[in-house]
This record gives C-alpha cells, sequence and structure tokens, in this order.
C-alpha cells in the first residue's frame, strides 16, 4: 500500500466517524489556533517597538553621552567643558565610516504666533538632525549648513506647533514667530508623525518640535554652549567597533584627555528588544504547543479506540495480504490526516482571529499581526504531533495476530 | 506435477496455561493443482489450525512445508503476508467484508496490499464479479446485499488476485439451503475452471459436493478418500 492510498483511506476513516474525529481534531484546531492569535497579539507589540526604534534613529545611531570622570582625573572636574559644536565638527571631519553628526541644544521655550503661545521643546540643530532622527519636512526647507554659518534668525516648526499657533488653513512658511522673546522666520514645516497605539500617539513627540540653526541658539538663548546631545549616524554597521572606537580617540583629543563622556550604542537596545521578543515568543509558542501536545493525547486516544474497534478489520486486511508495515503505515496516516485537518483549519482561523481583531482593535497599542513564521510552526507541530500521537496505536495495529484478530467480534 | 502445497509431518503447539495443546500432531497432506478437497471434523480437532496453516496466517512448530516447490516451513511475516496477497484467495464463514468500502473496493483490498502496482487489477476485479454473478451491484455496500449476496463477493474478492489457492472456511454456515447450495455450485464450477479449492466444513453434506475429503480428528488425518 502506498502513501498516498493510505492518506485517502485515512480520510475516509475520519469521514466515516466525523463526530469523533471532530472532538479529537478540535483540540488540535484550538491548540494551533490559540498559537496563532498569540503569536499575532506578541508581533503586533513588537513591531510597534520595532518602528519606534527606527523613528528615533534605530541602531545605526551612536549617542556620544556626559559621564562622570574616572577617579584618576577626577581632580581635572573644573575644566570639563563637556560637549560642544567643535567636538561635532571634529568627528564629522576626522572619523570614517560616518553618514551624519548631529549636534543638538534644548531649550525649554515658549512660542507666539498669531498671539497664541505654546509651551515646546526647541533645538539648536544642523541639518544633521534631519538624517539622524528622521525627520523630514512637508513645506519648505530643512534647517541647512549656511543657516548654521550665517546664524540666521528661521525656525523649522513640527505640526503640533503649526496647529497651536497657526489656522487650519494659514501656511506657516514664510511667517514670523517669537522662541522666548526672539522673532524667527518659520521656513518650514515637518511632516506630521503619527503611531496610534491605544490612547498614545507613540510618535506625538516627534510633532511637538521647533528647530532653529544651533549656532542661533548658542548666541541667543545658550552662552555656555554645551550640547544637551550628540547623535553620529554610521554608515556602515559591520565596522561599528572601530567606529565607536574613532569617535572616542577623537573626543580624547578635543576634551584634552578628559574622559568625561562615553559613546553609546543601539546594541543594547537591540539586544533587550530581541532578549524580550524571544521570551514573549518562547512563552507563547510553549502555550500554544501545549496545547497542540494534549491535543496529541486526545488523538492517541481516539487511534487507540479506533483501532481495537477495528480488530476485525484489521484481521481481513492482513488475511488478504497486508504486512505489518502496511497496517502501521495506515492508521498513522489516519492520525497524520486527523492532526493536519486540524492544524490547517486552526492556521486559518488564527488568522481569520487576527482579522476581525485588527479591524475591531484599529487603533489599540494591543492590536495583533499575522505572523507567518507562527502559521507555519503551527501547522508543522500539528503534522508531527500527528506522527508522535499516531506511533503507538499503528504499533499496536500493526503486531495484531490476524488470527486473533479474525476471531474478534 | 508439483503439488500447490505439501506438508510433512506437521505439527503445531500452543501453551495454553501450563498445558501444551497438541493441535497438530504429524500432518501429512499434499494439494495438487485443480484439488477440490473438503477438510472435515468436528471442532476443537484440529481443522482450523491446519486451515491456519494451509492459509499462511500461521507457522507450524515442526515439520515441512512446501507452497509450490518451495520450503516455506520457515518464513518471516512479511513472506507469509505476501504469499497470502498474491496466492491465497480466503473465503470466511461470516464473509468478513469491509462495510465502509463497496463492493468493487472490497474485491480490490487485497490488490492494494500488493507489493508492486498491478495494471490489470481492476479488469480483473470486474471479470470476478461477472464470475459470482455480482457485476451490476459493485457500487452497493455490503449491507445492502443478502448474505449469499455478500459470500459471492467474498469470493470475488478471493478470485482478485487470480491465487493458487482458494482456501473456504465454512463458507455456507451462515446461509440458508437454497443459497449455500448455489455458492457450492459456484466453487464446484470455479474447481472445473481449473482452481484448486479446499473447503474447510463440518458439515457432511458440503463435503459430500467435493472430489476429495479429508477427515480430521485429535490433530491427525484420520481419513484421505477420493470420490
Amino acid at each position: 500500500m502506498n502513501l498516498l492510498m493510505a492518506l485517502w483511506h485515512g480520510l475516509g476513516q475520519i469521514w466515516a466517524h466525523k463526530l469523533r474525529s471532530l472532538l479529537s481534531l478540535l483540540s488540535v484546531f484550538l491548540g494551533v489556533a490559540s498559537l496563532i492569535a498569540i503569536m499575532g497579539f506578541i508581533n503586533g507589540l513588537f513591531v510597534g517597538w520595532q518602528a519606534n526604534l527606527y523613528e528615533s534613529g534605530g541602531i545605526e545611531k551612536v549617542a556620544v553621552l556626559d559621564d562622570y570622570l574616572p577617579k584618576k582625573q577626577s581632580y581635572l572636574a573644573p575644566f570639563t567643558k563637556g560637549k560642544t559644536l567643535e567636538d561635532a565638527q571634529a568627528i564629522r571631519n576626522l572619523c570614517h565610516n560616518i553618514s551624519a553628526v548631529s549636534p543638538e541644544i534644548d531649550l525649554d521655550s515658549t512660542v507666539i504666533a498669531n498671539a497664541k503661545s505654546f509651551q515646546v521643546r526647541t533645538q539648536g540643530v544642523t541639518p544633521g538632525i534631519f538624517v539622524i532622527n528622521r525627520y523630514s519636512v512637508t513645506k519648505g526647507r530643512i534647517i541647512t549648513d549656511r543657516d548654521v554659518q550665517e546664524r540666521s534668525l528661521v525656525a523649522v516648526i513640527g505640526s503640533a506647533v503649526a496647529a497651536a499657533d497657526f489656522h487650519p488653513d494659514e501656511d506657516p512658511v514664510g511667517k514670523t514667530i517669537s522662541i522666548n522673546g526672539v522673532t524667527f522666520t518659520v521656513v518650514g514645516l515637518l511632516k506630521k508623525y503619527s503611531l496610534v497605539r491605544g490612547d498614545y500617539d507613540e510618535l506625538e513627540i516627534k510633532n511637538q518640535i521647533v528647530f532653529i540653526p544651533i549656532t542661533t541658539m548658542e548666541d541667543r538663548f545658550k552662552p555656555d554652549k554645551k550640547l544637551t546631545w550628540l547623535n553620529v549616524e554610521v554608515a556602515d554597521l559591520t565596522f561599528m567597533d572601530e567606529t565607536v572606537q574613532e569617535i572616542s580617540n577623537v573626543l580624547i583629543h578635543t576634551h584634552h584627555g578628559m574622559r568625561d563622556f562615553r559613546v553609546s550604542t543601539s546594541a543594547d537596545e537591540l539586544a533587550e528588544f530581541n532578549t524580550t521578543k524571544g521570551g514573549f515568543e518562547f512563552t507563547g509558542q510553549a502555550i500554544g504547543l501545549v496545547t497542540l501536545l494534549i491535543g496529541g493525547v486526545g488523538i492517541t486516544n481516539l487511534m487507540l479506540a479506533s483501532v481495537s474497534e477495528r480488530m476485525r478489520e484489521i484481521g481481513i486486511c492482513k488475511a488478504v495480504g497486508a504486512t505489518s508495515l502496511d497496517i502501521f503505515i495506515q492508521v498513522l496516516a489516519e492520525a497524520v490526516c486527523l492532526s493536519a485537518i486540524g492544524g490547517a483549519l486552526g492556521v486559518g482561523a488564527g488568522a481569520v482571529t487576527i482579522q476581525v481583531l485588527q479591524s475591531v482593535m484599529a487603533n489599540s497599542f494591543f492590536s495583533p499581526i499575522f505572523s507567518v513564521t507562527a502559521g507555519l510552526v503551527g501547522f508543522t507541530f500539528s503534522l508531527l504531533i500527528g506522527v508522535v500521537a499516531g506511533l503507538y496505536p499503528a504499533f499496536q495495529a500493526s503486531r495484531l495476530d490476524p488470527i486473533e484478530a479474525l476471531r474478534y467480534e | 506435477m508439483i503439488p500447490v502445497l505439501e506438508m510433512k509431518q506437521v505439527k503445531k503447539h500452543y501453551r495454553m496455561g501450563g498445558n501444551v495443546v497438541r493441535a497438530l500432531d504429524g500432518v501429512d497432506l499434499a494439494v495438487a493443482p485443480g484439488d477440490f478437497i473438503a477438510i472435515v471434523g468436528p471442532s476443537g480437532s484440529g481443522k482450523s489450525t491446519l486451515m491456519h496453516l494451509l492459509g499462511f496466517l500461521d507457522q507450524p512448530t515442526d515439520g515441512t512445508m512446501y507452497f509450490e516447490g518451495k520450503d516455506v516451513s520457515k518464513i518471516s511475516s512479511n513472506e507469509r503476508a505476501r504469499i497470502r496477497s498474491e496466492k491465497i484467495g480466503f473465503v470466511f464463514q461470516s464473509f468478513n467484508l469491509l462495510p465502509r468500502l463497496n463492493v468493487k473496493q472490497n474485491v480490490l483490498l487485497p490488490h492494494y496490499y500488493r507489493k508492486s502496482r498491478d495494471p490489470g487489477a481492476r479488469e480483473r476485479a470486474d471479470k470476478a464479479l461477472a464470475t459470482v454473478g455480482m457485476e451490476d451491484r459493485t457500487h452497493h455496500r455490503p449491507t445492502q446485499l443478502s448474505g449469499g449476496q455478500r459470500q459471492r463477493v467474498a469470493i470475488a474478492r478471493a478470485l482478485t488476485n487470480d491465487p493458487s489457492l482458494i482456501l473456504a472456511d465454512e463458507p455456507t454456515g451462515n446461509l440458508d439451503s437454497i443459497t449455500a447450495a448455489s455458492i457450492l455450485d459456484l466453487f464446484t464450477e470455479l474447481n472445473r475452471q481449473g482452481r484448486t479449492v479446499i473447503i474447510v466444513t463440518h458439515d457432511a453434506h458440503v463435503a459430500g459436493r467435493t472430489k476429495r475429503q479429508v477427515h480430521v480428528a485429535d490433530g491427525k488425518i484420520l481419513r484421505d478418500q477420493s470420490a
């Protein structure tokens, strides 16, 4: 008997005992469906996190952060001047493998236009921030190198600022605004960023921002010239370590040997992301697989009952020439058919459930996303469970003595 | 002429509880091609055991058995299954059709278990059904048939692989006398066509229809007479 024939016979058996088959494949069905649904939720959760990570610079971003001087150098503390624009320029001019540098100075500010005032963060920036933190303008232009050189009184505003200070029909580009009492001309309007998850827009922070040239910031508001942020984008991730070393070397020179900084990469965050995601996925898969295992026990039970019920039939098959292997394959194929049907239906039901939930909870942070991997894993495991569940009943059936089996009523 | 099947001093012993049951205790039997044999004996005589050995459902404890000239005294269960599927046609008292399959599928059942694919199988199944007069019932289920019809289908199943030996175990035991007579007519006709047929029975009337009667008692052949 070939495998295809065995599968066909298996399907026939399943059809012959519809209710019983249905009940035992139900557990496999539920196992796979719940696996798909759980994995969908986990997937949805992490897609959100990943988007967040990307929008804040991704793993190419390297941050230079202030740090305490090491003990040996602590007596030099009065000479430390923190990060400066000169550091940024030195990194840009000297280091290899760098695609952008973004020195930033933050200012808590009150922005007034049309007699409406708005509390918002103003940042002194260079063109680098548009690359590294992934900002783009929908109207006008960005802050240019020339703005920085000429210390221009120009500003690029976020969509939340425009919404607060300007009429919806009004084009803010070309208008003037007052930032902490200094008048600036708006030259650009940023794109509106949004990633709504539940009641919370993860990217709203990108809209509540005003950019001015960093040199203007130094002149008008921050004479100490200390940078709040200094971010660098690495061009080729494979040379991340070398690039971090180069940045450190440059900064040791510009800081006259004082290690009052550290260079931090997103690798840590990425590692955390991957560990957490792995943990969640493992848990989800474990839950699904345990359910599947229970389904497997159900199938074993059904097949054992079915074998003892069909003793006579097995005897007949043996009498007309079936070998033990034939019977073994026949019973095993039936178990695999059963669990494969359950598994396939489970994948389908899981996908449909996710579809429905997506439309019901479209704006929720918990909105699930179908994972193809989960679908494949679910179906593969349902097949595997079928094989494992069928082994013992198939073995029992195959070793039946035809004489005994024929005598059985 | 080489006998289809030959037994020399064949013994079959069972262990039942602490005792050894000598179901067969030294049987000599030769079945020639074209034979029509009735194996007769009361229950407990060993005739069922003899049938199991003749049908390769079991293996002798001792002695030698030849099938078509080859020693088959000690062969594996797979080899026995192969002989059953290709050389033996079984007919049972209770028909033993699979209720799930229709008449045609039941007749094709032995074919499913053949080692090699047999392109002529469907044709032979149709021919076998025509031989037993069931060609117009091929899509019926066994439950839709009478006892006599079921036994005809079972005989067609026994014929489908063109066996060297047809082995019937009380084939008329579950049938009324008129139907039984027609089934016996069918066996007579099959034998007339040249097939080797062995019927195991305790019914003297059935035995009277065959060419040769082998009487079994206490695990031994008492009498072997040809008409």
